[in-house]
């Protein structure tokens, strides 16, 4: 029963694919369904940030930037150069992957995290840009009027309709990280992350795999920026900070390091948490998440995807039973 | 022809040069072993081979091909497979997860996967039984035994062993020992890198000596271990003063 095994196997995707697109015809909500649809370009710069974390081993901190690529790439061209949309989105993501290859190539050769010191710089730097460079940005003003997407009659302008399209192309991406992972490359990935010399002996282009990735997650980051400004209509430099960054690499750690799904829970999390946090006082986000990184680390860091090893291991405690030590499960996502 | 050949070999790390004008060959289907004491350079000229770190001086050559400018990974292509110290296997990964890594570069006219793991499960039946279980929780035999497996994946020409014997208990190392003589009598090269002089110059048909970053004795490995002197160095015995003893633990 080849239909039945398929299903089996792919169960998880199936089921939530289901739901979260069944959403709209449960709620009409704007507010509802804009939160759902946050969620959603959260997920697509997550997933890209998750696969380069806990497959590769490598740390952006300027994921913000390569997501400002897209908005920013997406919103000058449509408004000041009245190009399509669609052909804007595509061409902010290349340019986001030329910057990615940029960076990447001369710091992925080294070994250690100089990757991470030299996004940290690309994010301050693609910040100041925008601030700065008024006649192209606007400046700390930002740029409004950015259109609507649309195929044909289709409007995406429209709540609903631009559920589908983002959680399709989100679902989408996810479905490619669940495969990157379970794949050839993946498994090249995860291997240079814990061995690379011997990843190298056994003929992995180990620094050609860590910039590919680094170009996917960029990509990832620059189409979610670009779907975000065309819903919102707005964009501005604000959005783009070194505290999204760190907030995005926390969303990663807290859902589960290396694990795809861990991005789809961290992703809820992150999004509804500051919803509800917001009716009490803006300011406790911050402290909030602290705490959080800080006991998802100590407690949970195989992140959220691992709670049940968290359970096994209270009820061990509890039982003071001998039996071995709970291994957390593998950093790599199921299907 | 020899398949692998190294003429007047030079390299080191930052400003110090660890070795010094190291000629070697290793014929087709040969065991040559490089022995000799803590520092004598014997790692450094393995990764010399293997790419890892790069020549000052002198050329390597592989099935008559000069590898001075390839990379790690295209001399892994060419079937020259690096096995390195410490094992160096993908701990999170399950067996079988590491074996297909090991199959990582698609070598033209390679043979399918399933067929080379089943040959490898053959060879080491504690792996296959183990294929689901984290290569960090095997002992450390298997360890070494999934690493060697592991190389076998990307269909060697020639394997480059550094202290296949380290840290294992003398029944497994003579195991693994075992495993290697196998597939040498299946024309399969090594250079193996060893402080175990004694069992590696029983495996080997060819020994070379390194002392400080230079080979001062080579010859077939049965003269080698009849040598009075070297026996005196290496293999702690009677009227032998320092130098390194045999790995036992």
């Amino acid at each position: 029963m080849p239909i039945l095994a398929f299903l089996r196997r792919h169960v998880w995707y199936i089921a939530f694919s289901i739901v979260i697109l069944s959403a709209p015809l449960f709620t009409g909500n704007i507010y509802y369904l804009s939160i759902l649809a946050f969620m959603a370009t959260r997920l697509m710069i997550v997933l890209g940030l998750n696969l380069l974390m806990g497959q590769a081993g490598q740390i952006s901190l300027g994921h913000a930037a390569f997501a400002g690529i897209g908005a920013y790439g997406s919103a000058i061209m449509t408004t000041r150069w009245s190009m399509d949309p669609w052909l804007a989105m595509l061409l902010s993501a290349v340019l986001a992957a030329a910057v990615a290859g940029l960076i990447g190539v001369p710091t992925l050769k080294l070994k250690g995290h100089y990757l991470a010191m030299a996004t940290l710089g690309f994010g301050e730097i693609v910040y100041i840009l925008l601030v700065q460079l008024k006649w192209l940005t606007n400046g700390t003003d930002g740029i409004g009027g950015i259109p609507s997407l649309t195929i044909g009659s289709i409007d995406f302008g429209n709540a609903q309709m631009f559920h589908w399209l983002v959680w399709g192309v989100a679902l989408l991406m996810l479905r490619i990280s669940l495969n990157l992972v379970d794949s050839r490359v993946g498994r090249s990935l995860r291997g240079l992350h814990r061995a690379e010399i011997a990843a190298m002996s056994l003929g992995v282009n180990t620094s050609f795999r860590k910039v590919q990735v680094l170009m996917v997650s960029a990509v990832f980051a620059s189409i979610a920026g670009s779907f975000y400004v065309h819903y919102v209509h707005y964009v501005s430099p604000v959005s783009y900070t070194i505290i999204f960054s760190v907030i995005l690499v926390t969303t990663v750690v807290i859902g589960g390091l290396g694990n795809v799904w861990g991005a789809v829970w961290g992703s809820a999390l992150m999004i509804l948490l500051p919803e509800y946090l917001k009716r009490y006082n803006q300011d406790y986000t911050q402290l909030v998440f602290g705490v959080m990184l800080i006991l998802t680390m100590i407690f949970l860091p195989g992140g959220l995807v691992s709670f049940r090893t968290l359970v096994a291991k209270v009820r061990e405690r509890f039982r003071g039973s001998r039996a071995g030590p709970v291994t957390g499960p593998e950093p790599r996502g199921g299907s | 022809m020899s398949a692998l050949s190294l003429s007047q070999v030079s390299a080191g790390y930052g400003r110090i040069q660890i070795l010094h004008d190291v000629d070697l060959t290793v014929g087709d289907g040969e065991i040559v072993t490089i022995v000799g004491a803590n520092g004598a350079g014997k790692t450094t000229l393995l990764k010399a081979v293997s790419g890892l770190i790069p020549l000052w001086g002198g050329t390597v050559t592989f099935k008559g091909s000069p590898l001075a400018r390839s990379s790690v990974e295209a001399r892994a292509g060419l079937g020259l497979v690096q096995i390195p110290e410490g094992r160096q296997l993908f701990g999170p990964m399950n067996v079988e997860e590491n074996l297909e890594l090991g199959a990582y570069s698609r070598r033209r006219g390679g043979r399918p996967f399933r067929e080379k793991r089943d040959e490898v499960f053959a060879m080491f039946p504690r792996l296959g039984e183990r294929r689901r279980q984290q290569a960090g929780t095997l002992s450390g035999g298997e360890q070494q035994m999934l690493a060697i497996g592991r190389a076998l994946m990307a269909e060697p020409e020639m394997l480059l062993l550094d202290e296949p014997s380290m840290g294992l208990a003398p029944l497994l190392v003579k195991e693994i020992f075992t495993t290697l003589r196998e597939l040498n009598s299946r024309g399969l090269g090594m250079l193996l890198v060893e402080q175990d002089a004694m069992i590696a110059l029983k495996l080997a048909h060819r020994g070379m000596v390194m002392e400080r970053g230079r080979v001062v004795l080579e010859d077939s490995a049965s003269a080698l271990l009849d040598n009075p002197e070297l026996q005196a160095i290496y293999f702690g015995q009677r009227g032998g003063g320092g130098g390194a003893r045999t790995e036992t633990e």
